[in-house]
C-alpha cells in the first residue's frame, strides 16, 4: 500500500485517475492519497506560459474547484500545445506549433490531427529558399505570419459534437477568421468545409457554437441564433431560430447552453454600471419564435460552465464543489472582441458569477500577475467538463 | 585503526552472499546501517567479517541493488557529490543519468522487486528512481492496458465496475 501511494505521488493527474480505476486496492490507495474523482469539472491553466519562455514539451496545470491550491501537471507531446481553443467531452482542441488544430485527450494522451490550416483557401504556406516552412500568408495581405503565430489569431473557438473516444462520429466546428467564419470537419475527413462566412461588410460576428439535439447552433454578438444542417445534399444549410436585434448597451459575450432537460439557453453578459463588478449575466431560453427571458431560479440546482469550452449545464448534486445558480466563467475566445474588456479589471482568469448577489469574482487566485493584459484579454484557462 | 576498508557480507533470501564495502552500503541503506550499528559492539574485538541476512530480497534483486549502490554511493567512483544529480536541470546530462535509465529498463516484475527491495533496505534514491520508472510505465495507458502490464486482476463487482466506468466514461 505504501509503495502504491508513493507511486501515485509521482503520477500526473490523468494517470492518477486511470490508476484509481484499476482494482480495489489501487482505488483505495487513490482515495487515501485524495485523488479527486474524474467526474468533476477541471480547470486547465496555462497562465504560467503567458509570459516568458515556453518550455517544450509544455506542461499545463489542472486545478480542481474544491482545492484551488493543488495543481496537477499535464504534459503535452512536443509541439502539440501552442494554444488551446476549445474543450469538449474531456477532449481539448489545441493549436499546435504549425498552427494546425489537433484533438488531444489529456486523460488517455490520445491525439487526433485535424486537416491543416493550409486547407483553408485564404491561408497559403510560405517556404524559405531551402524548402523549410517559414510561415503563412493570410488572405491577400503581404505579411508573413510565423508558423506558430497565425494559429493564435486565426481560430476563435472550437467545439466537438461528441466524444471521439469510443469511435464516435464526431464533428469539429470552429469559429475563426475574425469570428466571421464557421467551418467544420467530420471524423476521418481530410478537408475543412466552410459553412458560413459573414463577410466584411457586416459588423456582426459569431460569439458561440453549441451542439444540441443532434444539430449545431450558433449565436452572434447581435443575438442571431441559427440552427445548422451540415448534411444537406447541396452543402450546409441554416435556419434562423432567433433574428438579430439591436441591443442598447454593450454585449460582452453570448453563449449557447444545452440543458439536461432538453432546452437550449442563451446566456449573455452585458456591461452594467449598476452591478458590483460592472458586468451582469442574463439567461434566455431559445425558442422557435424567439428568446424568452427566464430567471436564474429556473436553473433548478444547476450551474453553468462557460468559456472556451463547449458550454455545460451541470447539476450540483452530481458535482461536489459546484454552487447552484452560478456561472463558472473563463475567457471565452482566442481573440479579443471588445475594447472595453481590455480596460476592465473584472474580466479574465477564472470567475464565478452569482446571480443572486450579481458579483463576478475570481474562483482561483491569480498566480501569475506580471502580465496583466495577457491575463485579462486572452484565455489562459479552459474548463474540462463532462458534457451531459 | 583499520587501514584497509571494512567489508560486510549480505546474504540474500535464497542464501547467496554478496560482499560490499561497509562504508558504501552504510551511506546507501538506512536499514543496513542500522544493522551494522547494532552489530558493532560485538565486532569491535573480532577480526571476523559480518554477514547480514537480508531475508526479503532475492539474490537476483540484491545483486542489482548492489550494482546501483556501488555506482551511486562509492565516493571514489562518483563524480562530484553523489546527490548532485537530483538537482540537475532536465537536459543536463549527469554521468549517472544514463546508468539510471538503463538500470530501470527492465521487465515489470524485476522493477517491482527493486521497488520493494529499495523500500525494505531504505535506499531513498533508488526508491525514487524505481517508483518514477513505474509511474512512467503507467503513462498514456488505458485502465485495461495497466491491468495487463502489471498482471492485475480486475476485482470489481459488476455494480462497482459500472460505477467506476460511469465516473470515467467521459474522460476515457
Amino acid at each position: 500500500m505504501d509503495v502504491l501511494l508513493l507511486i501515485l505521488q509521482r503520477l500526473e493527474l490523468p494517470q492518477s485517475l486511470a490508476f484509481a480505476s484499476v482494482c480495489k486496492t489501487w482505488r483505495a490507495a487513490a482515495i487515501t492519497a485524495s485523488v479527486p474523482r474524474s467526474c468533476t469539472p477541471w480547470i486547465l491553466s496555462w497562465a504560467h506560459l503567458a509570459q516568458g519562455e515556453r518550455p517544450s514539451p509544455v506542461t499545463c496545470n489542472l486545478y480542481h474547484l474544491l482545492d484551488g491550491d493543488k495543481a496537477y501537471g499535464v504534459s503535452f507531446p512536443r509541439g502539440c500545445f501552442n494554444a488551446c481553443c476549445g474543450a469538449s467531452h474531456g477532449w481539448l482542441i489545441l493549436v499546435n506549433e504549425l498552427s494546425n488544430l489537433v484533438l488531444y485527450n489529456p486523460f488517455t494522451t490520445r491525439i487526433i490531427p485535424l486537416p491543416p490550416i493550409t486547407d483553408f483557401s485564404c491561408v497559403e504556406a510560405v517556404y524559405r529558399s531551402g524548402g523549410s516552412l517559414e510561415g503563412y500568408h493570410l488572405g491577400t495581405g503581404g505579411r508573413v505570419y510565423g508558423s506558430d503565430e497565425l494559429g493564435k489569431i486565426f481560430y476563435q473557438k472550437a467545439v466537438l459534437s461528441c466524444s471521439p473516444s469510443k469511435g464516435g462520429d464526431y464533428i469539429v466546428m470552429i469559429i475563426h477568421r475574425d469570428s466571421d467564419w464557421l467551418s467544420f470537419v467530420k471524423a476521418g475527413q481530410r478537408n475543412w468545409q466552410v459553412a458560413s462566412s459573414l463577410g466584411v461588410s457586416q459588423k456582426d460576428k459569431y460569439a458561440d457554437c453549441a451542439y444540441h439535439d443532434g444539430r449545431f447552433y450558433t449565436v452572434t454578438f447581435d443575438g442571431l441564433v441559427e440552427k445548422w444542417d451540415i448534411d444537406g445534399l447541396n452543402g450546409p444549410t441554416r435556419e434562423v431560430v432567433v433574428a438579430a436585434r439591436c441591443h442598447v448597451g454593450l454585449i460582452l459575450t453570448r453563449h449557447l447552453v444545452p440543458t439536461p432537460w432538453g432546452d437550449l439557453l442563451q446566456v449573455r453578459a452585458i456591461r452594467s454600471d449598476g452591478s458590483p463588478d460592472g458586468i451582469r449575466f442574463q439567461i434566455r431560453k431559445v425558442e422557435l419564435n424567439g428568446c424568452k427571458r427566464i430567471s436564474y431560479k429556473d436553473l433548478m440546482g444547476h450551474a453553468l460552465l462557460l468559456g472556451l469550452n463547449h458550454s455545460a449545464c451541470l447539476h450540483t448534486k452530481d458535482f461536489p464543489g459546484l454552487q447552484a445558480q452560478c456561472v463558472y466563467f473563463s475567457v471565452p475566445w482566442m481573440v479579443e472582441t471588445s475594447h472595453w474588456i481590455r480596460r476592465s479589471c473584472a474580466w479574465g482568469g477564472v470567475r464565478i458569477y452569482n446571480f443572486e448577489c450579481k458579483k463576478f469574482e475570481r474562483a482561483l487566485p491569480i498566480r501569475y500577475s506580471k502580465s496583466k493584459r495577457f491575463i485579462h484579454v486572452f484565455p489562459t484557462e479552459v474548463w474540462i467538463t463532462p458534457n451531459l | 585503526m583499520a587501514s584497509e576498508k571494512k567489508v560486510v557480507f549480505l546474504r540474500s533470501s535464497d542464501g547467496e552472499a554478496f560482499e560490499v564495502s561497509e562504508e558504501v552500503i552504510s551511506a546507501a541503506s538506512v536499514t543496513i546501517k542500522g544493522m551494522i550499528d547494532e552489530e558493532s559492539p560485538s565486532r569491535a574485538d573480532t577480526a571476523a567479517t559480518t554477514t547480514l541476512a537480508i531475508p526479503n530480497v532475492t539474490a537476483a534483486t540484491l545483486s542489482r541493488v548492489l550494482h546501483y549502490v556501488n555506482k551511486h554511493f562509492d565516493a571514489a567512483a562518483v563524480v562530484g557529490r553523489p546527490d548532485d544529480y537530483i538537482f540537475c536541470a532536465p537536459g543536463d546530462e549527469h554521468p549517472l543519468a544514463r546508468f539510471d535509465d538503463d538500470f530501470v529498463d527492465v521487465d515489470n516484475d524485476t522493477l517491482i522487486d527493486l521497488v520493494h527491495a529499495a523500500e525494505y533496505l531504505h535506499i531513498k534514491k533508488l526508491f525514487d528512481l524505481t517508483c518514477k520508472a513505474v509511474a512512467d510505465k503507467l503513462k498514456g495507458r488505458t485502465i485495461d492496458q495497466i491491468r495487463e502490464t502489471f498482471g492485475i486482476v480486475n476485482d470489481y463487482t459488476v455494480e462497482e465496475e459500472v460505477e467506476v466506468y460511469r465516473e470515467n466514461s467521459w474522460a476515457f
